[in-house]
């Protein structure tokens, strides 16, 4: 039983299950928020989407005889048709469009001319199966390969030169159309000579769609990550709420090594690559950025947590972007390692034990484990109401920015993985 | 007109299954599929209803898509000719107040099906965790399953 704003969702989890014609019931939408005065009338009421009294549909779904259908069994194996065409690219642009293989802007065609000039790009075999990714993690996993990629990367206009880099950005298995309601995206740090290779920006408006490798690369990421699951449709394998901004072309950038105070390892170092390699390391879970101006000696705790702290306290990861002029307070704070900031985040970000077990991102998602005895879920249940639940866990700092004023931001990324870049050459 | 794959492809998995059907009567693909041999449910063709226009350059290109798993077909579970003397176990996934749809659903249970008896479970760990100790105490029970999803 699930409420009726759902149903194309869970009938597509059903089919994925092998399921097609498991036996489903509808509510109203919403469940959550109702009083239990207005969920007996559910109950009460009718199926919105069978029209047919909810009960009585419940109890004929337990008790009515299988049909042939419901006790099938075999494998279903589902082909996908290699070319699309031919026809005219205003067409093909449409096909494309109705499908949401596109982002409903110009595409450049993926012709076999084009994919086979990306491929040249690269030692490994087109029909190389590179990853999987899930829309979300409760959902089937697809399979993509180099071919797949190459695809992808001429459908965003990326220049062939940009293909390595892509195919390990790839290989990260980061989903940067994730379809969870929250509408979260995904973020991706270059680090290493390939910054210069591709000149990719780590200044100035280093998040924005200023820079050539970064615009094309993150917009070939976001087709892939699309495109690799069968295709963003809304309401289907697109389930954000409300969208978001920030993944129509998921942020590309580079850190600023430059500007990082003596002490502070590059990401890719932090994450054991030598400093001379080529490493792209992926973020998901991106939803929204705060951002601030320096803090000051007088309250820069009470600062640092007031902006980490907002949100859910469900979301357990904050990537902080720090600008390379906002750096000499965090040395003055005793910050002379990025591991000494992270480790005072995760300790000092707190919300208490009375407003954390209210939140309803941290029922649906923590309270089950917390009741089935997981921990810290199960300790922190137990908590008086005032103590300071330390709920992030997943922290990184990046050093990137232009330093035209004194400003930071952080944002609800979580660290997924790096992966070097000249493997995929 | 556009065909039945051509309209597939633009559909929500389940409803492509269900267009598919057409194409799962073909005698082969039904044995195939009860012999449970894998058979192809073909997505997508020439799209008809935006066919080239006359003075446009024509020109094939490659599907972005990736592949799909193969899925195995599982039967539903057995039903009973009725619920009396039946345990339902109404089980909560802890998702937006599914817990208090299904005290209401108790209630309804007690007032108009009194010879079926229920079981509240909140199932164990987060919404999309299995929990194969409430799935052996059900089997064990002889019991039938109503899951709530409240959103």
């Amino acid at each position: 039983m699930i409420i009726d704003a759902l149903e194309d969702l869970v009938r597509d989890k059903a089919f994925e299950e092998g399921m097609p014609g498991l036996r489903l019931a509808f509510t109203p939408t919403p469940v959550g928020g109702k009083t239990a005065a207005e969920l007996a009338d559910y109950i009460a009421g009718k199926d919105p989407v069978t029209n047919e009294p909810l009960m009585q549909e419940i109890v004929g779904h337990l008790t009515r005889p299988l049909s042939a259908e419901e006790r099938r069994t075999g494998t279903v194996v589902r082909e996908r048709r290699p070319l699309i065409g031919p026809d005219t690219a205003e067409n093909l642009q449409r096909y494309f469009d109705d499908r949401f293989w596109s982002d409903q802007l110009p595409i450049v065609m993926p012709t076999e001319e084009r994919v086979a000039e990306m491929l040249a790009r690269t030692s490994r075999p087109r029909e190389e199966v590179i990853g999987r990714m899930r829309v979300t993690g409760t959902r089937e996993a697809w399979e993509y390969t180099v071919e797949t990629v190459a695809i992808n990367a001429v459908m965003a206009g990326a220049k062939p030169e940009y293909f390595p880099a892509i195919l390990a950005l790839a290989a990260t298995q980061t989903n940067a159309r994730s379809s969870s309601t929250s509408s979260m995206t995904a973020m991706a740090v270059f680090n290493g000579p390939i910054v210069d290779e591709l000149q990719m920006n780590s200044g100035t408006g280093a998040l924005g769609l200023y820079n050539n490798a970064g615009a094309l690369i993150g917009r070939a990421w976001g087709f892939l990550s699309s495109n690799a699951t069968g295709g963003s449709v809304p309401g289907h394998t697109y389930m954000g709420v409300q969208g978001n901004p920030m993944g129509n072309v998921p942020a590309v950038f580079a850190e600023n090594v430059a500007g990082l105070p003596q002490g502070w390892q590059p990401l890719h170092v932090q994450k054991g690559f030598a400093p001379g390699d080529s490493v792209v390391s992926a973020f998901g879970g991106c939803q929204s950025q705060v951002t601030m101006m320096v803090l000051k000696d007088e309250n820069w705790e009470w600062a640092l947590d007031n902006a980490l702290a907002a949100g859910t306290p469900n979301r357990t990861s904050r990537l902080l972007l720090i600008d390379p002029a906002v750096t000499p307070p965090f040395l003055r704070f005793g910050f002379d390692t990025k591991e000494k900031l992270i480790d005072w985040v995760r300790n000092n970000v707190t919300v208490p034990k009375q407003h954390y077990w209210v939140d309803q991102e941290v029922i649906n998602y923590k309270l089950g484990p917390a009741r089935a005895g997981r921990e810290p879920y199960a300790t922190w249940l137990g908590l008086p109401d005032e103590a300071p639940i330390p709920f992030l866990e997943n922290v990184e700092v990046v050093v990137v920015g232009g330093s035209g004023n004194l400003r930071w931001s952080a944002n609800e990324c979580g660290y997924n993985r790096s992966v070097k870049v000249d493997d995929w050459r | 007109m556009p065909s039945m794959q051509n309209q597939a492809d633009r559909q929500p998995l389940w409803k492509r299954a269900a267009m598919a059907k057409g194409k799962r009567r073909a005698p082969l693909a039904s044995l195939a599929l009860l012999l449970g041999l894998p058979f192809a449910v073909t997505p997508g063709a020439a799209d008809e209803r935006h066919s080239a226009s006359a003075d446009g350059e024509r020109s094939t290109v490659l599907n972005p898509t990736g592949t799909p798993p193969a899925i195995e077909r599982r039967p539903l579970a057995e039903r009973p000719a009725s619920l009396d003397g039946k345990t339902v176990y109404l089980v909560d996934v802890t998702f937006n107040g599914g817990d208090l749809l299904l005290r209401e659903m108790q209630e309804w249970f007690a007032a108009h099906m009194p010879g079926v008896k229920t079981e509240y479970r909140a199932k164990q760990g987060a919404y999309f965790a299995d929990d194969p100790a409430l799935w052996a105490e059900i089997k064990a029970a002889g019991g039938l399953m109503i899951m709530a999803i409240g959103h």
